[in-house]
């Protein structure tokens, strides 16, 4: 059983400039296809640690970046994966 | 894992699929092409009056109305719109004339390479360079706007075309156009056809299988996920032609082709920095469609009025090759589309 949490993106502009900014952080991420369970649109979304969410999430928004949505899966192999929706805003 | 066995299992049959309906009756290399359809559909209606491509195809019917059945059932549809409508009608144009100048749309581009068409591997690196130059627009900002919630009547628009345009095939009045020669004459049994649409609007839907994101999301991500689905298409139809005679390697005579590389390439960029603008290639703007989304619908009238527009003048490209009007589109489509790629691209307007 794997956690993952994931951050979209109102455009692929957002999701570009997030990768160029944690580039230059020692976060552990990758851009990926926004995962099918979330979302039936064809954006792009930052696969994150669960435990960095939030840093990551500071670190974005202290840039000035568009943030939409914050997410925690539940994957297990071919299963369908379980999908929270995190409440990140203070 | 999941989602990419399934975007495998996907891109396999269409592959399948497209092979499937050849042996059955459509045109060689033309299983599956969202353009040349669409394009079929626009003269079925006479909007054109090419009299060799006029057939109302039920592979498009299917596929919207897959995509909307399967949405619905898994409350994924949505009526959305709202965002830039004349752009994207525009880049529906744009898509189609970069699409008839090459005789494709990318799923063709992929079919075309897989029966051995090598004019296809002549236009992929054009459709790669497309998609790139797309790539620098979206790092430069580019949207065309935010869409909206809208009512549900937006939303049922497209379903609702497509069942109109079955009950026009199926009822045949006299005001609309079959073929009687060429590859608009050339068809798979209705029952088939539209089967074969439903499952791949299904499949899509689950999917997102998209010719464009495939390229795009390498380019900006290095990420393979939606290619995984695009090379799945390209294997089982290969495997499949090979197995059937379909394979027939080289330039000269491939069916519903014609030889000049330039055009062949050039036209399928168009088709590509177009896909990337609109945020999908035609087959994606179809699911979209049945998703309830009226900007992908507002994207696929543009494509019939572009199909129109090109078949009218007689722009679009033909075996014997592309006429010089025909050139002078590709490189006025390309003008065009830089104006709204900058034009709507945050960096570079110096809009917010």
């Amino acid at each position: 059983m794997v956690y993952s949490c994931y951050i979209t993106f109102p455009t692929t502009y957002f999701a570009i400039r997030a990768e160029s900014i944690l580039k230059n952080e020692d976060f552990v991420f990758k851009m990926v296809p926004v995962p099918r369970s979330i979302s039936s649109s064809c954006g792009t979304a930052l696969r994150c640690q669960c435990e960095e969410i939030t840093r990551i999430k500071d670190t974005l928004i202290q840039n000035d970046l568009e943030l939409e949505g914050f997410y925690r899966l539940k994957e297990e192999g071919l299963r369908t994966p379980t999908v929270e929706e995190l409440d990140l805003n203070e | 894992m999941r989602d990419r066995l399934f975007i495998i299992i996907a891109g396999a049959v269409v592959g399948l699929l497209a092979v499937v309906l050849v042996l059955q009756g459509n045109p060689v290399n033309m299983g599956f092409c969202i353009a040349c359809f669409i394009r079929d559909i626009a003269g079925g209606l006479g909007l054109h009056r090419a009299g060799v491509v006029q057939y109302i195809r039920p592979e498009i019917i299917g596929l919207i109305i897959g995509a909307f059945v399967t949405a619905f059932y898994v409350k994924e549809f949505k009526s959305t719109g709202g965002s830039s409508p004349v752009l994207r009608f525009a880049l529906g144009m744009l898509m189609m004339a970069g699409a008839l100048i090459f005789l494709g749309c990318p799923l063709r581009m992929v079919l075309r390479l897989a029966g051995g068409d090598w004019n296809a591997l002549v236009a992929l690196p054009g459709y790669v360079l497309g998609v790139w130059f797309g790539t620098l627009f979206l790092k430069k900002g580019f949207t065309l706007g935010r869409s909206q919630e809208l009512t549900p009547v937006s939303g049922y628009a497209g379903p609702f075309v497509a069942v109109v345009l079955l009950i026009l095939l199926v009822a045949a009045p006299a005001f609309i156009f079959f073929s009687e020669e060429g590859p608009g004459s050339m068809g798979a049994p209705l029952i088939l056809t539209l089967g074969a649409g439903l499952l791949v609007g299904i499949l899509a839907q689950r999917t997102r299988l998209c010719t464009m994101g495939a390229i795009r999301d390498i380019i900006l991500f290095k990420d393979f996920h939606l290619f995984y689905g695009f090379a799945a298409i390209f294997i089982v139809a290969l495997i499949g032609n090979l197995l059937t005679g379909y394979f027939n390697p080289g330039f000269e005579g491939q069916p519903v082709a014609h030889i000049s590389s330039l055009w062949n390439f050039s036209g399928m960029t168009v088709v590509g920095l177009a896909a990337v603008l609109a945020g999908g290639c035609p087959m994606r703007q179809l699911i979209l469609t049945g998703e309830g989304q009226s900007d992908a619908l507002i994207t696929v009238f543009g494509m019939m009025a572009g199909a129109a527009f090109m078949h009218n003048f007689g722009l679009a490209g033909s075996p014997a090759g592309v006429s010089p009007a025909g050139q002078w589109i590709v490189l006025i489509s390309l003008v065009i589309l830089a104006v709204i790629g900058f034009g709507n691209s945050k960096v570079l307007s110096g809009n917010k």
